[in-house]
Parts: C-alpha cells; sequence; structure tokens
C-alpha cells in the first residue's frame, strides 16, 4: 500500500459540554465572545490531542465553529446568503439552506477560526469541505433543478479558492463530503457535471483529496465515482454493502466509514479491522484507512471520543495482522 | 365531544408563563411578568389561583412549592384554551419538559451519554438504548388525571409516537446483539432499527395508551413529527402504529407535521386504528397551494378525518376568521363530507407569546363558527 493502515476524521466533531454550555450562554447573552472563543479554542486544542493519542497520521481540527458543513463559506462568499433552517438529510439536525444571490466569489478565504493550523505547526492537517455536487444540491430551491450543472460549475470555481486557501495555511489532505451524490440516485448528467467541477478543484492543488459519498448506497455512483480526479473514495458502510462493488477494480484509496456515526455503539478494535481486512480483500484498493461512516456531530461527545481511541486501537492491531 | 360541525382543538405544547418558568427556575419573577399574570387572570376567571401563585412566588423554591406552582400552571393554561373557546382542550404540556426526554427517561433501558446538535447553537439530549426497551411507569397518567379533574372540556392526551422514540434514539443494544452474526453492517443497522422501534410501540407505548385509556382518557392523540423522515422506512412507522395499538380498544388520531405527505401513503392505509390525520397545512400554504395535500385522502380513497391545520405557528401574522373559514370550507368540499373535518393548528403553538397564540386560537373558533354559519 501507498499510504501505511491508518484512520482520519470525517467531519464536524461534537462539542464538548463544555462548549455546548459556552455557545448556549453566547446565545443568551451570559458569556462574553471572548469567553466563548477561549472555551472552543481549549476544546479544539482537545480535540487534536484526542486524534494524536490515538496516533491519527492526519489531524482535523474538529471545525468546532461551524454552524453546519456550509456556514463559513457562505458567510465568506459574496453572492451567497444562509437561508432557512433544513433537515440534514434524514437526521434530527438540521442546517441553514445556502441561498444563491449572485456570482459566488470568496472574499478573502475562509476567514479567521474555520481552520485552526496554527493550534499545532507540527500536525499533517486535513481539512473536510462540502463537495460541490452536495453544496449546489443544499443550495437548489424548488423549481431551480434546471440550474443544477452550471451551479455544480460554480461551487466547483469557489470550492478550488476555498482549498487554495487550506493548502496555503498546512491542508495536506481534503476531504470533500458529498452525501447527496448517494442520498438519491443521481443522472449521468449530474455525475458528469460533478465530475467537471472536480478537475477544477484539484487541478494544482499540492494535497492528497478525497470524495466521500455518505448516507446512502455508494454503489448508486460505483463504478463512475472511480473516474473522478481524486486519490481516495470514502465509503458509508452503514449504507453499503462492499461484495457490490468488487467487479471493478478500485484503483484508489478506500476510506472506509467502518464505525458508525450514527450510532452510540462503540466498535470494537477487531471489528474495525475485519471490515478493513474484507476490503482488501474483496476490493484491492491502493490503500485503506477507517474512519467514521459521517460526520461525528451527529453523536454525543463521550461517545465520539470513545469511538476515536477504537479507530486509533484498530489501526494499532491491523498493521501488525493485515 | 361536540356535536357541532368542526370541532376545534389545541394539537400541542404551549409557550409556559414567565411567571412559571422563571418560578420553577428559582429565579426572581419581575413586576412585569407579575403584572402579565393579572391580567392574565382576569381574563382566563383564574383570578383567585393567581393570588395563590404569587404567594407561591415569595417563598423559596424546591419541594412541594414547584408541584404547586406547576399544577397551578397547569390549570392556567387549561383556562386560557377553554377561554380562547376551544371545544377539546390539554395544558399546553406544562407537566413535560418536552415530547422526547419525558418518556424516554420514564422507560426503562435507555441512557443518556450527552447533547447532540439540532442547529447552530441548539442542542437536544439524545438517548441510546442500552437494553431492551421496556416500560417502567405510566409517564402520562398523572398528568391527565390532574387535567381531566381541572378541565370543564373534553380532554384529549398527546402522546409521542414510537417511531419517533425510535428515530431520536440510538439503537445501540439492538446492534450489538447482532455483533458476529456475520451480517453486513447494512443489514444490522435496519434490523436494529426495526426492533428497536417495535419494542417501544409494544412494550412502551401500548401500555402507556392502555393505561390512559383505562382512567378514561376520551382521546390519545399519536405524535409522529418524524414519520417521513426517512422515506424508506414509512412502512415501519406504519408497522409502530399498529403495533401500539393493537388490542386496544377506539381509535387514535395521528398527528404530523412538517413532513411529506406524498410519502405516507399508500402505506397509511393499512392503519386500521388511526381515526384522524391532523396535518400541519396553513404553513405550506404560505409557500404554495399547502391544502393541496388533502387530494391524496381522494386519490388513496382514505375516508378518515382530518384534523385540519388552519394556523400558522411560525409566524406573528393572526390569520383573520374569515381565512379559517375559507380553509375549513374547501376541507369539507374536497372531503366530500363536512362532518370529516376537525380545526387545529399546524402543532403546537409553544414558539409564539401568549398574546399571538390567544389571538391565533380566538380566530379560529370564530373561522370554524362561520364555516358553520355558511352551511347552515
Amino acid at each position: 500500500m501507498s499510504q501505511d493502515f491508518h484512520a482520519t476524521l470525517t467531519g464536524i466533531f461534537p462539542r464538548s459540554e463544555e462548549l455546548v454550555e459556552a455557545t448556549r450562554g453566547l446565545d443568551r447573552g451570559r458569556v462574553t465572545p471572548a469567553h466563548c472563543e477561549a472555551v472552543r479554542v481549549e476544546d479544539t486544542r482537545k480535540v487534536i490531542d484526542l486524534q494524536r493519542a490515538a496516533g491519527f497520521a492526519f489531524h482535523t481540527d474538529g471545525q468546532l465553529g461551524w454552524q453546519d458543513l456550509f456556514r463559513p463559506l457562505v458567510d465568506r462568499t459574496r453572492g451567497l446568503e444562509a437561508g432557512a433552517l433544513t433537515r440534514w438529510f434524514d437526521n434530527n439536525t438540521f442546517y441553514r439552506r445556502p441561498v444563491v444571490r449572485g456570482d459566488l466569489v470568496l472574499k478573502g478565504g475562509l476567514g479567521p477560526g474555520a481552520f485552526r493550523t496554527r493550534l499545532d505547526e507540527s500536525a499533517r492537517w486535513k481539512v473536510v469541505l462540502p463537495g460541490p455536487y452536495t453544496f449546489a444540491r443544499a443550495a437548489e430551491g424548488q423549481g431551480e433543478a434546471g440550474l443544477r450543472a452550471g451551479r455544480v460549475e460554480a461551487f466547483g470555481d469557489l470550492l478550488r479558492g476555498a482549498a487554495r486557501w487550506c493548502a496555503e495555511r498546512g491542508a495536506r489532505r481534503f476531504q470533500f463530503s458529498e452525501p447527496w451524490l448517494v442520498y438519491g440516485q443521481p443522472s449521468r448528467a449530474d455525475l458528469a457535471a460533478a465530475e467537471a467541477a472536480y478537475e477544477t478543484i484539484t487541478k494544482g492543488l499540492r494535497a492528497e483529496t478525497l470524495v466521500f459519498p455518505y448516507f446512502g448506497d455508494l454503489k448508486r455512483v460505483f463504478p463512475a465515482i472511480l473516474d473522478f480526479p481524486v486519490d481516495a473514495v470514502g465509503v458509508d458502510l452503514t449504507a453499503t454493502d462492499l461484495d457490490a462493488l468488487e467487479e471493478h477494480a478500485f484503483d484508489k484509496g478506500l476510506v472506509l466509514g467502518a464505525v458508525d456515526g450514527r450510532n452510540s455503539l462503540v466498535e470494537t478494535p477487531q471489528d474495525i479491522v475485519s471490515h478493513a481486512r474484507e476490503a482488501l480483500d474483496r476490493l484491492d484498493p491502493d490503500w485503506v484507512a477507517v474512519a467514521p461512516s459521517c460526520e461525528m456531530e451527529l453523536l454525543p461527545r463521550p461517545v465520539a471520543e470513545a469511538k476515536v481511541r477504537a479507530l486509533g486501537a484498530a489501526v494499532a492491531l491491523g498493521r501488525d495482522t493485515l | 365531544m361536540t356535536g357541532h360541525l368542526f370541532p376545534t382543538q389545541e394539537i400541542g405544547s404551549l409557550m409556559k408563563p414567565a411567571w412559571l418558568v422563571k418560578g420553577l427556575r428559582g429565579q426572581p419573577v419581575p413586576a412585569k411578568d407579575r403584572a402579565d399574570l393579572r391580567a392574565w387572570a382576569g381574563r382566563l376567571k383564574f383570578t383567585r389561583e393567581a393570588e395563590r401563585v404569587e404567594a407561591l412566588l415569595d417563598r423559596p423554591p424546591g419541594g412541594k412549592r414547584d408541584v404547586a406552582l406547576r399544577n397551578l400552571g397547569s390549570v392556567h393554561q387549561i383556562r386560557y384554551l377553554e377561554a380562547a373557546g376551544l371545544d377539546t382542550v390539554f395544558d399546553g404540556e406544562v407537566h413535560r419538559a418536552e415530547m422526547y426526554e419525558h418518556p424516554i427517561r420514564h422507560s426503562k433501558g435507555f441512557t443518556f451519554h450527552g447533547h447532540v446538535r439540532s442547529f447552530d447553537n441548539k442542542y437536544y439530549l439524545k438517548a441510546s438504548a442500552t437494553g431492551p426497551a421496556r416500560f417502567r411507569d405510566a409517564y402520562h397518567l398523572d398528568e391527565y388525571k390532574f387535567i381531566a379533574k381541572h378541565a370543564k372540556r373534553p380532554v384529549k392526551v398527546p402522546v409521542t409516537g414510537p417511531y419517533t422514540l425510535a428515530d431520536w434514539s440510538f439503537t445501540e443494544h439492538y446492534l450489538n446483539k447482532r455483533a458476529g452474526s456475520g451480517r453486513s453492517l447494512r443489514a444490522r443497522t435496519a434490523e436494529a432499527r426495526r426492533e428497536l422501534t417495535l419494542d417501544i410501540a409494544a412494550k412502551i407505548l401500548r401500555p402507556n395508551i392502555k393505561a390512559l385509556l383505562d382512567a378514561g382518557a376520551p382521546a390519545v392523540q399519536i405524535d409522529e413529527p418524524a414519520a417521513t423522515t426517512k422515506p424508506g422506512e414509512v412502512e415501519l412507522f406504519v408497522e409502530a402504529f399498529n403495533e401500539a395499538t393493537k388490542g386496544l380498544p377506539g381509535k387514535f388520531p395521528c398527528h404530523i407535521c412538517f413532513s411529506d405527505y406524498t410519502l405516507l401513503f399508500p402505506h397509511v392505509l393499512e392503519m386500521k386504528k388511526c381515526s384522524e390525520w391532523q396535518w400541519e397545512l396553513a404553513n405550506k400554504a404560505a409557500s404554495g397551494d399547502g391544502y393541496r395535500y388533502l387530494d391524496l385522502l381522494r386519490e388513496y380513497g382514505d375516508s378518515r378525518q382530518v384534523g385540519l391545520g388552519v394556523v400558522d405557528i411560525h409566524v406573528d401574522d393572526v390569520e383573520a376568521p374569515e381565512v379559517v373559514r375559507d380553509r375549513i370550507l374547501r376541507a369539507s368540499e374536497v372531503l366530500e363530507d363536512p362532518r370529516r373535518v376537525l380545526v387545529n393548528p399546524d402543532c403546537g403553538l409553544r414558539t409564539r407569546s401568549p398574546k399571538v397564540a390567544f389571538e391565533k386560537l380566538q380566530n379560529m373558533v370564530a373561522g370554524a363558527r362561520m364555516a358553520r354559519e355558511a352551511l347552515a
């Protein structure tokens, strides 16, 4: 394998009870923004330390200031506004629908606090951004399906700028979260638009890239997704059976969503390694990483922490046995 | 029940009065909130009770004082709904923290691990089923008895449905049981959800509903806001409703709000013990023709009654009685029988101020009266 067997986080991490209280207090005028920020920085350090202790190769900052997958980008983009609360797929969690008001122009990067690399200069940073197709679908209002291809292209341009801004600040791996690719069945035109957007985003980007569709069966976009110009593809094992994928050569890295990001049952390291072994046997990818099946913010913090430790233990076990 | 057409009913929770919230938190209750209490007391014939509230507010919080204060809050909300003119009342769910945590805390098999974000800086406690989901106590029984004793109108008790309780919980124990089964994680995940949902239906909801019926509750409303959250599981929602009501006498209204009603059909035709759909249609009317969803009933030959949502709970604009009347008359026409139409807000009015909610309810009652006159 060109990469060692490793573990990685896949999105926004849950906030600690201290940060929950601080952010609630901020909304209710009980604490100052400075106090809330101090709690957030301290919590971010804990998330980074948690990954280091578990032996993760790449670290995320947990995105503890992100109000949803789109918000920092929406707030920093001329031509976008945060709109109505909208259900996040089939979860009891909501995001603010990005509303397109004009041409999309990133106003000088993601802004302070969106990507906290300065907290640890020695880390290899991973950044999780929305994928262009999911961003476009999230922004799509009633009667706007006809605008989709152009929107995917426009969000691809926007994300190209955002990714470069992060790369300049130390990002070495990018995950583009694409639940919309597999939540329903995308058309060929949709897949072609998404693939073109990834050409735009990844061309000349000096970092590894991963597209991660989740909350749905990867079979819906398989094997077409293997043509996307990215280094790795993620799969949500809570929604995908690997045996349905094994007819095609998996000539990329594979990020295996083997830890259920929507269930409080903490997997054993043996369980996680057995999923990795099955993936290697069935798909023979360039390399395998193990990960949560989606962003972990759908779990309470103590559960998410236990799952990170389980991932770390699985990597230690798997390096010896795989 | 009432003998006239278009009976009016409440659906869910109301905003708790400020004096009650602060009083139960042990916070000082400022003069403004006390003035509000007195002003409403006059309108609600709650004057003597209001004097007792003020005396309680002056006592240290805790114990019997808090119980007495909450009970007076309950009576206040019953009088509020009666004064608005509703035919069927409850108490705005004064006795409950909210619709999920209360039943889960009063059942066996669940553990709370911490908060999960709902959106922005808003969070909720989400429980894990860490053991078999089982009945612990009849968690709405004392509440019902209290309200029935004090209400001067018929009472309808809302209960959170089994599918929603399951969907908002983690299936931990049920997934763990399947470890080592050789089945794929996807298959185990689906099986665990189904078993938890049906356990909640049979082992928690059914005995709770039975306890209410045994105590004389004339109507139990099953709330299922999550019914269409997972389109592939609408059949499971139906199965859970049937399991929760199996063997129980009578039929039950089912309240589903902020959902895609087209996903319900045809599966819900199998809900033989569901007497009435209570749908949020006024909100849908704000962004299109919300009342077109009634056509689904005609299309699928569903002859149940409809608790028609005629009041939008998300806006302060108070619907005119004429708007309410027209919505009722249209529903009567589509359903081809005015006796099938009951009248209610889209959902609980807890996000509206007491003043706005009261005006909306008054206009709802007036609109129903006008609709009756139009058909007289």
